[in-house]
């Protein structure tokens, strides 16, 4: 393997995504190559500052509150839209089920109007 | 059992979420159930790494928080749309990373490079004599270079994650990641010089 080659993709090795004969391939020009292994040393340097960079950020107690807040709507307008489907204690109305009932109760009551106004009249 | 398993400590749903796919994939379908407490069960092991990410973004407190709070609000609200479960981080990170976007255009933030090249030509690096250390590189790196560094070296993510992250095509994240290291590589060797 060329320098160039082994230099593309350094990084890649480092962090542990070449697989296979190119993994060999690489390990094996580093332990021969004092110029690919300097450059493969610098770069793990600059990772390690990175990472120790990003565990000094603070993370403020703040944090632990942010929270998001269940759609407890029900029959509330847009919540298709939204992706939320309505729910109490986080289970799911069985919406489908209630309109269904309340159609035919409707329609029960439709029926006993119709029946009563033609025995009457 | 998701419903049990969301009311549990922060440990112990760490240990479900590392448990199993089949677990983590109840959470969501849960989530996506409108169930809110699955979802911050969901995103309770990655906040701090998201706080992060946001953080290097906006480099302040105030709106690092604010970005975690609205990306969190928009993943909740838009979960139905994750189509494949599995990227669910990823999913998430390009909903915060966006977010951050839309925090820097609103409050019209300039980005330190474009501040840069009003300055004389090494105007920073003698303001930065003896104190040139990687935080202050990473700060002046552009927007797009840190967001690969944050997405490789913070979440720890796969070449493949991070391309659809970012939504980019594979050799751009590489040619990307590779100009980050030339930049901080070159900083850091000119920053040791002066000491």
């Amino acid at each position: 393997m060329k320098c160039e080659e082994v230099r593309d993709c350094l990084e890649e090795y480092m962090q542990g995504e070449i697989e296979g004969d190119k993994l060999q391939e690489i390990t094996d020009h580093l332990e021969a190559c004092a110029s690919c292994k300097d450059e493969y040393t610098a770069m793990a340097n600059i990772v390690d500052n990175i990472q120790s960079v990003y565990e000094g950020i603070e993370i403020p107690d703040r944090l632990a509150e942010i929270t998001v807040n269940s759609k407890r709507c029900i029959f509330g307008f847009g919540w298709r839209n939204s992706g939320n489907v309505p729910t109490v204690h986080g289970k799911t109305l069985p919406y489908k089920k209630v309109v269904a009932v309340a159609a035919g109760l409707l329609a029960i009551f439709y029926v006993i109007c119709l029946l009563r106004s033609i025995i009457i009249f | 059992m998701p419903a049990d398993a969301v009311k549990g400590s922060a440990n112990t749903i760490s240990y479900i979420i590392n448990r199993g796919d089949d677990i983590l994939n109840n959470l969501i379908s849960e989530a996506k159930n409108g169930n809110s407490n699955a979802f911050m069960a969901l995103v309770e092991n990655i906040k701090a790494q998201l706080y992060k990410t946001a953080f290097m973004q906006l480099r302040n407190e105030q709106d690092a928080l604010d970005a975690v709070r609205e990306a969190l609000v928009k993943a909740f609200a838009g979960i139905r749309d994750l189509k494949q479960d599995e990227f669910f981080k990823t999913w998430l990170i390009r909903i915060l990373i966006n977010e951050c976007r839309r925090i820097q255009n609103c409050r019209g933030k300039v980005m330190p490079m474009e501040k840069e090249c009003d300055q004389p030509e090494g105007a920073h690096i003698d303001e930065n004599v003896g104190s040139m250390d990687m935080a202050d590189m990473l700060e002046k790196l552009e927007a797009m270079y840190i967001e690969i560094i944050d997405l490789r070296y913070n979440h720890d993510m796969k070449m493949e994650e991070i391309l659809k992250a970012l939504d980019i095509p594979a050799g751009i994240v590489k040619s990307r990641l590779n100009t980050a290291h030339k930049i901080l590589r070159k900083e850091y060797a000119e920053g040791r010089e002066e000491f």
